[in-house]
């Protein structure tokens, strides 16, 4: 029975601990800024009123076109700043609501529990009799219960306040220098998602303060080093262990699956401890487009180590971007249905020829071997990842999407000559052809 | 004269520019928003919403410095009584001015 008064408490002390007057304070500060800028703006517009009044046609004109673009964006530091100082208040207020809500909660709770301790009290010493007793202890619970419920959607609600507020302060860009807060913000987006789709890893950062500084902070290896968040995230990226071949591969509804490859994915790299070699060195990557349908395809290779160099293996990833796609530059799907390749991967070491193992399109949904993405990585720390090199044999739908990949790697690999790449054609039927990467 | 006096003027409410104080936010660390499920992942938002605010702030201040310092060149510059001495400054601030990052 304390264990919900307890948890009345608990929960009331998660919102009563903030504080709505440094909320106000950042609201304030804000605003004084928003003064400052709109001063420095006004000093702005003192020289162009005097270069307009010097100026009669011809030079001068950029020069004050300019004047204008330095006092709009003092226009938008300003209403920025506006915009913060009002999600501050938003916060503030929600706040204000859930602290009420706690505070009377938490009183309703203390008077129940005296009524209740009362109850048990005056039986001790031989006042009423054990039926009304308990009769009245299932009264005075079902009521604690509802006063939980209440606690518990106040404080929900007031978590996605500070949720939808967060958001929109993270996502602010610089009004003059469109980078500004940008090394920050990366770690921060990376940290946002993990802890959005991931409930399981929220509660456990919202257990562990060191890791929750370390997810602000991006500080992967101090994460991954916790085995549960580890846990956690292999689960989410949808690792699964290949008992035959002695390695991880990955099932075709993993994350990337619905992410498909674009910036984010590079992003995340350091999430899984990731140090790779990959085609896409240097902005260029092996694309090309089929003139059929417009549509584009990209391969991409990897290998190198995993797991903070606690494994190592290699992926061969396939995508595609339809044409019109309104995501932005550099994203492309999960390729799906008869775009979709088989590929036998094989990791081995450069200088001894020792092939460590093949993924011959395992993680695939059901026989037809059939992926985007044909990942392999074993747990081994004992095994030099600059000494790996990638083979692969890759079965495509039709020799004219197989003759297109061989002149795109063809291409990649003349202009790569460091990637040391090799690709030959491999049968018509099925159409395939197969390549030794040894960078 | 004439156009010496607007040179003049224009070098004067540069310096004014120059010498107003730069602005800054003088917002301390991410504020107690007390201890739910999300507060942790509200600190690391305010931390990339302040360093943002004050480097856009910092880039700001640079772009004033360069339009001061634009200014002030092309009216050491400017030579009273030389032909084409308007054009020139003007000219220098087209280009001087537009030099200057958004």
């Amino acid at each position: 029975m304390t264990g919900i008064f307890d948890r009345i408490h608990d929960l009331a002390g998660q919102v009563e601990k903030g504080s709505t007057t440094e909320l106000d304070d950042r609201a304030r500060a804000c605003r004084t800024a928003e003064e400052a800028v709109k001063d420095a703006k006004a000093l702005i517009e003192s020289v162009r009123v005097e270069l307009g009044e010097g100026w009669q046609g011809g030079a001068g004109e950029a020069a004050l076109n300019s004047l204008d673009d330095f006092k709009k964006n003092r226009d938008a530091q300003a209403e920025d700043l506006e915009e913060s100082a009002k999600s501050f208040e938003v916060i503030r207020d929600a706040l204000a609501k859930a602290q009420s809500e706690a505070r009377d909660k938490r009183e309703r709770a203390d008077a129940l529990r005296t009524k209740l301790d009362r109850v048990w009290q005056d039986l001790s010493h031989g006042k009423g009799n054990i039926v009304f007793a308990w009769g009245q202890d299932k009264i005075f619970k079902a009521e604690a219960l509802v006063l939980l419920a209440d606690l518990q959607l106040a404080v929900t609600t007031y978590d996605a306040v500070l949720l939808a507020e967060g958001l929109k302060l993270r996502t602010k860009t610089g009004q003059v220098w469109e980078l500004a807060g940008s090394e920050k913000r990366n770690p921060a987006e990376i940290a946002a998602i993990l802890l959005r789709e991931l409930p399981a890893l929220a509660a456990l950062v919202a257990k562990n303060p060191e890791l929750r500084l370390a997810l602000l902070a991006g500080d992967w290896d101090k994460i991954m080093q916790d085995p549960d968040v580890a846990q956690v995230i292999y689960d989410y990226f949808g690792f699964k262990y290949d008992e035959n071949g002695d390695f991880y591969t990955t099932g075709e509804h993993s994350v990337q699956s619905y992410l498909g490859w674009h910036d984010l994915y590079d992003k995340l790299e350091p999430v899984i401890g990731a140090k790779l070699d990959h085609t896409s060195d240097g902005g260029d990557n092996m694309e090309f487009t089929d003139p059929k349908t417009g549509k584009q395809y990209r391969l991409e290779l990897w290998k190198g180590s995993y797991g903070f160099g606690g494994a190592y293996g290699g992926e061969v990833g396939f995508y595609t971007r339809e044409p019109g796609d309104d995501h932005p530059e550099g994203y492309f799907s999960a390729a799906q249905g008869d775009d979709q390749i088989k590929v036998t991967q094989q990791i081995y070491d450069k200088t001894t020829g020792e092939v460590y193992f093949t993924n011959d399109g395992q993680g695939a949904d059901g026989t037809d071997k059939k992926h985007f993405w044909n990942l392999a990585i074993r747990t081994d720390s004992d095994v030099n990842p600059d000494a790996l090199g990638q083979r692969a044999t890759i079965e495509v739908r039709d020799t004219d999407m197989r003759d297109r990949i061989y002149a795109e790697m063809t291409r990649y690999a003349a202009a790569h000559p460091d990637q040391n790449l090799t690709v030959h054609l491999g049968t018509d039927d099925p159409p395939t052809l197969s390549y030794d990467w040894r960078k | 004269m004439g156009f010496e006096v607007d040179v003049e003027d224009i070098r004067k409410a540069a310096a004014k520019l120059g010498a107003g104080p730069p602005p800054r936010i003088a917002a301390g660390g991410a504020p107690n928003v007390g201890d739910t499920a999300r507060a942790g992942g509200f600190a690391g938002d305010y931390d990339v919403w302040l360093t943002t605010r004050q480097e856009d702030l910092q880039a700001a201040q640079q772009q004033v410095e360069s339009l001061v310092e634009s200014i002030n060149a092309a009216a050491k510059a400017y030579r009273a009584g030389d032909d084409g001495a308007r054009d020139a400054f003007l000219k220098a601030l087209d280009s001087g001015l537009g030099r200057i990052d958004r």
